[in-house]
């Protein structure tokens, strides 16, 4: 591409641009427009600059409005610049090479709280404000506090969340969100499960307000004791809780009459590689405690208490079959 | 670029690339998927630096694509916060909110590299509605610039956004 190619390039591109943006003035008039009409006829290559423009423009107009106000012009106003953050990291590259402890700025701590848990790992964190969180087995969860609210993403997993309340945290309301909505914590305790297709809230202590993503107008309250399922469409059936919902912290899967197939299912969270549940076992109930962090003495356990055998094909791919 | 190159510039460094970036973002998922891009961004460019500068070549790229996570999760967090605000029929389905998120991020990266007036002239029209007059008094400038600054914006979105000539 010659110079002078991308000199008459930019210049009708600076040309279309100009006059956008003559017509978008409030005091545009008759004549502006007519202008603009006699320049977009003068060639062809006006024509296509300006169409393209209005392609650009149109990209913009599909961001409702609201949206675009957050996330572009609020979130400029008191972000940390590119220029800080570069600091920033370089700051942390040196001293980390000389081994100092320097702490992370506040917005940092913030926007980097993550934490995640590998399978079988169940882990306990603490939050700034004073929540304490549980991540249960192959769990991720991201932690942005900003100075109105606490939002803890989870991505996948499980947590169980007990509200903190520290000086300065009072008044900011706290939501966990997941894929399919959000559930608003009103001084409390209570445990989030993200299944495939819908999200477990039940609630020990206080009371939550849960918020499918695509039904924001309905919200439904839960009061300690219950239990409510929801998609990112709806609000399921609330239910009470299962008492043995947070039996994991405890390091055990409490079953009752639980058939195989769940069984196998609610093991394999805690266990690297495939587990398999034949078919012809799956309808089969088991009652009775089973260790989550040591899945293989489970797995024996299993076989004690029901006519199964458990076949190792390798470490990592076990199937459930009929003894 | 040979391949050779590349090869001990992964086996070197990537461990230690690798364990820089899960102490910037602890989080082991991400520094992982963010060493994986840096390298993945090298072999796309070709430009393998000399040995002695190979830490402080991949820590730039790192810090960059670091930056644009950072940005990308205020972006997402912005978003989801102002769709709970929002009534049923505004929200938008699941498969806008990827293209709405992605076009954010777009525009933010394209606004990031203009003077912080030109910026905020353009949002300020774009998303508060404001008239060029209410955006002068706002911003204690004159109407003409504000006029010269939304052409500055468009034409550089234009640059970014239209890649086939005309």
């Amino acid at each position: 591409m010659s110079s002078t190619f991308t000199s008459h390039h930019d210049k009708l591109i600076d040309q279309a641009a100009s006059w956008m943006a003559r017509l978008w003035s409030d005091d545009a008039t008759k004549a502006d427009q007519l202008a603009c009409e006699a320049w977009r006829q003068a060639a062809p290559e006006h024509e296509q600059a300006w169409q393209n423009l209005l392609s650009v423009a149109e990209r913009f107009n599909a961001i409702p409005t609201p949206i675009g106000k957050k996330a572009l012009l609020e979130s400029s106003e008191n972000r940390t610049s590119r220029r800080q953050l570069l600091q920033w990291l370089g700051v942390m590259l040196t001293s980390s090479g000389l081994g100092l402890g320097i702490s992370k700025t506040e917005s940092w701590q913030q926007a980097f709280a993550d934490y995640q848990t590998a399978t079988g790992e169940i882990r306990t964190v603490q939050l700034a404000d004073g929540t304490q969180i549980i991540l249960n087995t192959g769990t991720a969860i991201d932690v942005t506090f900003d100075n109105q609210q606490r939002l803890i993403q989870l991505h996948h997993g499980e947590i169980e969340v007990i509200t903190g309340h520290h000086a300065g945290y009072q008044d900011h309301d706290l939501f966990v969100f997941t894929t399919h909505g959000r559930i608003q914590a009103l001084g409390t305790q209570f445990t989030v499960r993200q299944n495939k297709n819908d999200t477990r809230v039940s609630v020990s202590e206080g009371a939550v307000e849960i918020t499918a993503k695509y039904h924001p107008a309905q919200a439904m309250q839960l009061q300690a004791g219950d239990q409510g399922y929801f998609s990112s469409a709806n609000i399921g059936e609330m239910e009470p809780i299962q008492p043995t919902v947070n039996s994991w912290q405890h390091g055990v899967l409490v079953a009752e009459q639980m058939r195989v197939a769940e069984f196998c299912a609610e093991l394999a969270r805690y266990r690297k590689g495939i587990l398999r549940c034949d078919p012809r076992v799956a309808d089969l109930q088991v009652s009775g405690v089973f260790s989550v962090t040591d899945t293989d003495k489970a797995l024996h356990n299993l076989t004690l208490a029901l006519p199964v055998k458990v076949v190792y094909r390798t470490g990592f791919w076990v199937s459930v079959e009929p003894d | 670029m040979s391949a050779s190159s590349i090869e001990s510039l992964y086996k070197d460094h990537h461990n230690w690339l690798y364990g820089w970036l899960r102490s910037k973002l602890g989080c082991s998922h991400s520094a992982a998927d963010l060493a994986h891009d840096t390298y993945l961004r090298i072999l796309n460019t070709g430009d393998v630096p000399t040995p002695d500068n190979s830490r402080r070549y991949l820590s730039q790229i790192a810090k960059g694509l670091v930056i644009d996570l950072y940005r990308r999760r205020q972006i997402e967090a912005a978003y989801l916060e102002t769709i709970s605000h929002l009534a049923e029929p505004e929200i938008p389905s699941a498969e806008m909110q990827q293209i709405i998120i992605e076009t954010l991020l777009e525009i933010d990266s394209i606004l990031q590299q203009l003077p912080g007036k030109v910026r905020k002239a353009f949002l300020l029209r774009q998303f508060e509605g404001l008239s060029y007059r209410q955006i002068a008094e706002q911003l204690n400038l004159s109407v003409s610039s504000i006029e010269k600054y939304i052409a500055k914006a468009l034409a550089a979105c234009y640059r970014a956004m239209v890649s086939y000539p005309l």
